[in-house]
């Protein structure tokens, strides 16, 4: 299947005073289309900031990142917030929703920056609940939602403007068991309709749910299982 | 794009339930921020507006030059008569001031001594023409103002009684007429020159001479005719334009202008500080929202403008209501002068407006500083806060 993210020779080093401190070293990677990765590790091997370069939300050291025939690394600031816009989806550890809006409105929030209707919005942000399973409570705010319900309206967010790659932080960090296995399951679901997810996570049975495995240790790949 | 921006606005707004109490307090707070101004601005209006609203532009005072106050008897009344012949000057009246009180111990009462024929010439008074007629024949009538009739419960028919300052004789009259104006001439009692002569002495001498020339662009000249004539005279003069005059009797304020400008200042300065500490703390705790709103592909100026919005549009809000009040409050009267200052205070919508518009850039600069720091800080950075 087509590479849909084309990782090579990425470091990315922070500093300290005068001093480098090497997160993420010569890393070669490639995901393709439809794939569902998990990102492996234990804390400071590097995946989450490898998740936030692949974001662009974070800038590489050297290297190539290119996402969807793109190279990132060289968008302007501008050019790669349209960008996240359009092409990446988020699913946070703790859902990161606007607690005054509803559950609609959150997954309203990134179309506002397209230019649709107020009723194509709603129409598209409507389509997104009702695949998550929530769209008899669209009209409830954060704090009326469980935590894996509000996990599932964060994941309508992540898929209502149709990203090419969906990003997810710990998504089930956060949860009960039950909610963490049903957001798992909605994610394999979505994934076997053709979506591409990229999932940090510590929790192996999360791992298990995704089709690859990616393991990093001290900023290296050093372990790659389908 | 209408229903875009409309979207946009509604989810900068809705910040504001995130914490109601704050919110009420940050609007509380630009509410009598915004009163205090709009009151302080107003008294600053009414006294750079009072020449405008009450001097008479064909008005011409004369006082003696170098005697000491406004207020005292120091120039020779026969001076009238040559005033009078000089070109341009239609009427000329000899005042003298009486200073008294009214009714009530502390009150404040003011009369002036006047020829009536001739000071009804230099003065159009609003005043009926019976009772002008009657102030012309009756040498112990008095035209009372208004204001001075309504704090102290007279009434016209009625006879009553200043009580004069210091070692001064009292001073009783009939009260013939009223004078309906909200001007410094509502605040005091006209009465005949020789009959106030009569009662305190000193015939002879007068506080001024009022005059009112032919047309307002003679004005000035005429004053500095006046001068000349009397130039070589024992007691020489000093003559204005009544404009001038009220003009420099305010430059005599200017410190207290001065003082009230700074203290408007200091109170937008500390709104502009107080504004800015709420939205900094409501900002800190949307560190993370702010974060994925930038993730999600809101630029820097998008999230600022948010921010901004929110700021803005309490702190319009809050002006708009505070000056509204001051506002009310001036205009109903609640908020008032000593009559003893001789004019009402009161404002304006001009000065109401320039109060809430300024609301505009104290919201903006309230919010600038943290709004700028949250969305200048790393996206990968700001949603780690949620750690």
């Amino acid at each position: 299947m087509k590479p849909l993210v084309e990782i090579r020779g990425l470091r990315k080093s922070y500093w300290r005073g005068a001093a480098e401190i090497p997160v993420l070293a010569d890393l070669d990677l490639t995901i393709r289309r439809g794939e569902f990765v998990a990102l492996m590790g234990p804390s400071g091997s590097g995946k989450s900031t490898l998740l936030n370069l692949i974001a662009g939300i974070d800038r590489p050291t050297a290297g190539s990142l290119r996402i969807d025939d793109r190279e990132i690394s060289e968008l302007s600031e501008g050019e790669l917030d349209r960008w996240r816009n359009r092409s990446i989806g988020f699913v946070f550890q703790f859902y990161n929703l606007v607690p005054v809006l509803t559950a609609l409105e959150n997954v309203e929030v990134p179309l506002l920056l397209w230019t649709l209707s107020r009723d194509e919005r709603r129409e598209r942000a409507r389509t997104a609940l009702r695949v998550v399973g929530l769209e008899p409570r669209l009209d409830h705010r954060p704090g009326q939602l469980s935590g894996g319900e509000q996990q599932r309206v964060a994941i309508a967010r992540a898929l209502v403007t149709d990203p090419v790659l969906v990003l997810a932080d710990e998504p089930t960090g956060d949860l009960d068991t039950q909610s963490a296995r049903d957001v798992l399951g909605l994610m394999q679901a979505l994934h076997r309709a053709g979506k591409t997810f990229a999932m940090v996570t510590h929790d192996p049975r999360a791992a298990a749910c995704a089709s690859r495995t990616v393991r990093l240790e001290k900023g290296r790949l050093v372990e790659d299982a389908a | 794009m209408l229903s875009r921006a409309a979207a946009l606005l509604t989810l900068a707004l809705r910040q504001l339930v995130r914490s109601p109490r704050r919110t009420v307090l940050t609007f509380t707070g630009l509410v009598i921020s915004f009163f205090l101004y709009t009151a302080l601005e107003s008294v600053l209006y009414t006294l750079e507006s009072v020449v405008d609203r009450t001097a008479s532009q064909t008005a011409i005072f004369s006082r003696a030059s170098g005697r000491g106050g406004f207020f005292r008897a120091a120039l020779p009344q026969r001076y009238v008569e040559s005033v009078r012949a000089i070109p341009g000057i239609v009427a000329a009246s000899p005042v003298r001031f009486y200073f008294g009180r009214g009714r009530d111990e502390g009150s404040f009462a003011v009369a002036l001594g006047v020829e009536a024929e001739s000071y009804l010439q230099v003065r159009e008074l609003a005043v009926a023409p019976a009772q002008a007629d009657a102030f012309r024949k009756d040498r112990a009538g008095a035209l009372v103002g208004r204001g001075l009739l309504e704090s102290n419960g007279w009434r016209v028919g009625e006879k009553v009684t200043i009580r004069g300052a210091g070692r001064l004789p009292s001073l009783s009259f009939t009260i013939v007429g009223a004078i309906e104006s909200d001007d410094r001439l509502g605040r005091v009692a006209l009465v005949h020159l020789d009959y106030l002569e009569d009662v305190v002495g000193g015939a002879g001498r007068v506080s001024f001479i009022q005059a009112r020339v032919a047309d307002a662009s003679i004005a000035a000249a005429a004053a500095r005719a006046v001068d000349a004539r009397f130039a070589s005279n024992a007691v020489p003069t000093e003559t204005t334009t009544e404009r001038a005059h009220l003009a420099m009797v305010l430059s005599n304020l200017s410190g207290v202008l001065a003082a009230l400008r700074a203290v408007g200042g200091l109170t937008l300065f500390i709104t502009v500080l107080v504004v800015g500490n709420s939205v900094a703390t409501s900002i800190r705790e949307r560190t993370v929202e702010i974060g994925t709103l930038r993730a999600l592909g809101y630029g820097r100026g998008r999230v600022l403008g948010l921010v901004l919005a929110e700021s803005v549009f309490v702190a319009a809000l809050g002006g708009a209501v505070g000056a509204l009040l001051a506002f009310a409050a001036l205009e109903g009267g609640v908020i008032r002068l000593p009559p003893r200052i001789g004019f009402t205070l009161g404002s304006d919508t001009s000065v109401v407006l320039r109060a809430a518009l300024l609301a505009l850039p104290v919201g903006l600069l309230a919010a600038l500083q943290p709004a700028w720091s949250a969305v200048r800080r790393p996206i990968h950075d700001a949603l780690r806060a949620a750690d």
